[in-house]
């Protein structure tokens, strides 16, 4: 008692003396260099001397290109892909393995943990703390070697440090636009919708199911409303709330599902744990909480089935859920203290053997993956972790795919990308292979699994010194950093079987759709070239078409019969400026001849929440309709749109949104909800005439037990 | 025109990576009094600390295709100057006094530094501190960091930086009283 007192007036007295350094430095004068105009015209100068330097690089590249391709080939491909075998950690092995490493999996012979491209577990908790203090090892001798600090590496991880300590509030929404998604099976509510269907989230996979923060059933929408989720009747035309569920105030809803008799609320929690009756340490947990709905206004909580870490992404199949939450081992734990370094399920930490350890043999992070069955959730069903570092997930009909970017410069110059999978079935994990390719991923929809293929489309970057890095170095240095783009078809073991790689030199993948054979991908640097790759020969993937066109597409959408939507943006002539939101219809009827059909610009619009979150995306390709959220000047503009071959797009519905809350469009029968934050407001589907509104907040929860 | 002051910070550095200088300007102009106070207090040269925030814009805006979609840009750009204060300070360790509060020898454009009383005692107070209390207040009083995010950033378990920060900034006191 005596201790926690005295720690509070500790820190009383340690936030008065901040304040009073805030105070005393409060008038610090800034150096007229430093003051932002002056900063801008300094980045202009560097812009203009670097273009100069860029054209002229160029035209040197294009004049070499021959040459180069058939001198570098050999070399190229031996170090792109570098499957299984245990690959040279700095400061760990340092032998030549890498040479070793060739793009035949599983060849390569190592004596550390992955032999081939087999997945491997842990022996037990004492090898995973070795890999954590093989991270640290390597982070401190990072930290020595790069005092400038930043090579990508430690700002990745400093990003990813930064997510994690986001959590609680604000930063979730962010964090699963960039992991992957599910589907609309709604396997248990089949037939009990209105006889004129509703819509699903968008999700990533068609058949896997995809929380989300507004479900709904046909007859009722289910919606995260702050610490709530709120169950409200469509059953008429007037919206009635029916019944509100609730979690405790250290946590923060994240996501909820709704299959048939069943509403999952997913949530991260945090606890604070008493070491030595002093030490407070603040701990996260993912929970799912899954309440029997059969009265919609009288919810009643079955279980809860917990994990370590915060919420990451959950997917639906056949009736069971996969929840995904990323851990962050303690590193500074002692050995003792396993709960700290290794994660929990339903309160007990996960079995060695069931917790895959990274090839490269250092590690501080988990991705915990559970399965229960949402009919009976009384107790999960298997649970397993990916150890290494918490990256983006990737769900398919099957497998889970956790991928995790490496800038590892012993084992490579260039940006690499692991990819773990961990097959899945009616609520069974197992790991199943392991590969590692170059590049990192723009979102989840730069991997794809496709008849047992894998197919990833990723940006290469080389990993710079962190002083080539600078602008002012010589163009020699500078030349290194110039991004290249690849493709890489690998197969159910996750082994190569086919690769394109040097394309649009200089530029960034900006959104890509694979669409069973085809693959389609956007790269920006000046103009959108729109990429087709043919895919149906897993050994030789082969581009076939590049549409370049002003702008770029941030997401790409199926849009029926040879046709495939782009919202993006519309950018000037020299690549500069946004002139505003572009919708782009491309004809793909034949996939190497692609043209843009049709394009709107939504002008002065800045910017649309699709590039942010997939989820948010309404589109319906039967009704003809899609929906988004624009970002513009004033205030922000909920539009949508249908399509004509004929006529090109148009707006039939567009609303100002003044709230800040998330927005979510659906529809349900004849009717279209739109969802801002707390409010619906109900329109018809066929003239979208406003029918009703609604604001939530007016229903108790039912008491927590 | 777009109206970059009012635009949320993901649209601001979508567009700073397209190359939009107008874009990171923003982003820039947002948080600079923070990042030079940050390097002013770190390297306790107001020279110094005007290399390390310009050398971090510069190498910020070469390398903001790395920073993600989801990232802050301040976190990003506190972790890139600190970084380079670090490298600052170690390659020019002798000339940094260490205990007392005399001018840097060494004649490190001393002349350019204002001399008033304020800037002695807090820049003799920061003097007191080793490297690693140096950044730990740094990040907490100019960056307004939490200790759990400063135990992430530096990769130290929370509980160590709030303690090393109590003893620091105990020794902060003493030396402005």
């Amino acid at each position: 008692m005596e201790k926690n007192e005295n720690r509070t007036m500790d820190e009383q007295r340690e936030a008065a003396m901040e304040e009073k350094l805030r105070d005393l430095t409060g008038d610090t004068e800034i150096p007229p260099s430093l003051e932002p105009e002056a900063v801008e015209r300094l980045l202009l100068e560097k812009k203009k001397e670097k273009a100069k330097k860029y054209r002229r690089r160029y035209a040197g590249i294009a004049a070499a290109a021959c040459l180069c391709i058939a001198v570098g080939a050999g070399a190229v491909v031996a170090q792109h892909v570098n499957m299984g075998g245990g690959s040279p950690t700095a400061g760990m092995s340092g032998s030549a393995q890498a040479d070793a490493d060739s793009e035949e999996a599983g060849s390569s012979e190592s004596e550390t943990v992955n032999l081939s491209d087999k997945i491997a577990s842990a022996k037990d908790y004492d090898q995973i703390y070795e890999y954590i203090q093989a991270e640290q090892k390597q982070q401190e001798k990072q930290a020595r070697m790069y005092t400038d600090g930043m090579t990508t590496d430690n700002m990745m991880e400093m990003a990813e440090a930064d997510s994690a300590s986001a959590n609680g509030a604000a930063g979730g929404s962010a964090m699963d636009a960039g992991s992957s998604g599910g589907s609309a099976a709604y396997s248990g509510s089949d037939g009990g919708g209105t006889g004129n269907g509703y819509s699903d989230t968008n999700v990533r996979e068609d058949g896997v199911g995809e929380a989300d923060i507004v479900k709904t059933d046909g007859e009722n929408l289910y919606i995260l409303n702050g610490t709530k989720v709120e169950i409200v009747s469509i059953a008429s035309d007037e919206m009635q709330e029916l019944a509100a569920v609730a979690v405790d105030a250290d946590s923060n809803i994240r996501e909820l599902y709704v299959d048939g008799d069943r509403l999952a609320v997913l949530y991260t929690r945090s606890d604070y744990t008493k070491e030595d009756g002093f030490e407070v340490q603040l701990r996260d947990y993912t929970c799912t909480d899954v309440y029997d709905i059969s009265d919609k206004s009288a919810p009643v909580k079955l279980n809860t089935i917990s994990q370590s870490g915060y919420y990451n992404t959950m997917r639906v199949k056949d009736g069971y859920a996969y929840v995904l939450s990323s851990f962050y081992a303690d590193t500074a734990a002692p050995r003792s203290d396993v709960g700290a370094y290794v994660p929990e399920v339903e309160g007990s930490t996960i079995e060695a053997d069931r917790i895959y350890m990274p090839e490269s043999e250092q590690g501080s992070q988990y991705t915990v993956i559970t399965a229960f069955s949402l009919a009976e959730p009384q107790e999960q069903t298997d649970s397993r972790a990916v150890f290494g570092s918490a990256g983006l997930c990737y769900v398919s009909g099957s497998s889970i795919y956790v991928t995790e970017t490496c800038y590892d410069e012993a084992g490579s110059d260039v940006t690499q990308t692991a990819v773990r999978k961990v097959s899945y079935h009616d609520g069974q994990l197992e790991g199943a292979a392991q590969a590692k390719v170059d590049g990192t991923l723009n979102d989840s929809f730069s991997i794809d699994e496709y008849n047992g293929y894998l197919r990833l489309v990723t940006t290469v970057t080389p990993i710079g010194d962190g002083v080539a890095l600078y602008g002012s170095s010589a163009a020699g240095a500078e030349e290194e950093t110039v991004a290249t783009n690849s493709l890489y078809v690998l197969n159910e073991a996750l082994e190569l079987t086919g690769e394109i790689t040097d394309l649009a030199v200089d530029e960034q993948v900006y959104s890509a759709r694979f669409m069973g054979d085809i693959g389609y991908f956007v790269t920006f640097r000046q103009v959108d070239p729109l990429f087709s790759v043919d895919l149906s020969d897993p050994a030789e993937p082969k581009i076939i078409g590049e549409l370049k066109i002003p702008g770029f597409s941030d997401y790409l959408h199926p849009y029926g019969e040879g046709q495939l939507l782009g919202i993006g943006m519309d950018v000037d002539e020299e690549g500069v400026t946004t002139e505003g939101v572009k919708l782009s219809m491309f004809d793909i009827s034949d996939p190497a001849n692609v043209t843009e059909a049709s394009q709107l610009v939504l002008e002065n619009m800045y910017g649309t929440d699709v590039a942010y979150n997939y989820k948010s995306v309404f589109v319906d390709v039967e009704k003809n309709l899609f929906g988004f959220r624009a970002y513009g000047p004033q205030s922000d503009v909920y539009y949508i749109f249908s399509y004509d071959a004929a006529e090109g797009f148009k707006e039939v519905f567009s609303r100002e949104l003044t709230g800040y809350g998330e927005s979510r469009g659906l529809y349900a029968g004849a009717k279209f909800y739109l969802i801002v934050g707390n409010t619906i407001e109900s329109y018809t589907l066929a003239g979208f005439e406003k029918i009703d509104d609604i604001v939530l907040g007016n229903v108790e929860p039912v008491a927590i037990e | 025109m777009y109206d970059y002051e009012n635009s949320p910070e993901p649209e601001l550095i979508r567009r700073a990576k397209r190359g939009d200088i107008k874009a990171f300007s923003q982003l820039y102009a947002r948080i600079y009094q923070d990042l030079y106070k940050f390097a002013l207090y770190m390297t306790r040269h107001t020279q110094d600390a005007e290399d390390a925030v310009s050398d971090t814009v510069l190498s910020a805006y070469e390398n903001i295709s790395s920073l993600r979609k989801e990232d802050s840009f301040r976190n990003w750009m506190f972790t890139i100057l600190s970084n380079r204060c670090k490298r600052m300070q170690r390659s020019g360790q002798k000339e940094i006094p260490r205990q007392d509060g005399a001018p840097a020898a060494g004649g490190r454009q001393e002349g350019h530094e204002p001399d008033y009383a304020q800037w002695h005692d807090v820049r003799r107070a920061f003097g007191e501190l080793d490297e690693e209390e140096r950044i730990i207040v740094a990040f907490s009083v100019f960056g307004g960091y939490r200790s759990e995010e400063i135990g992430q950033m530096l990769d130290k378990n929370a509980a160590t930086v709030r303690s090393k920060k109590c003893r620091a900034l105990e020794k902060m006191r003493s030396a402005l009283s």
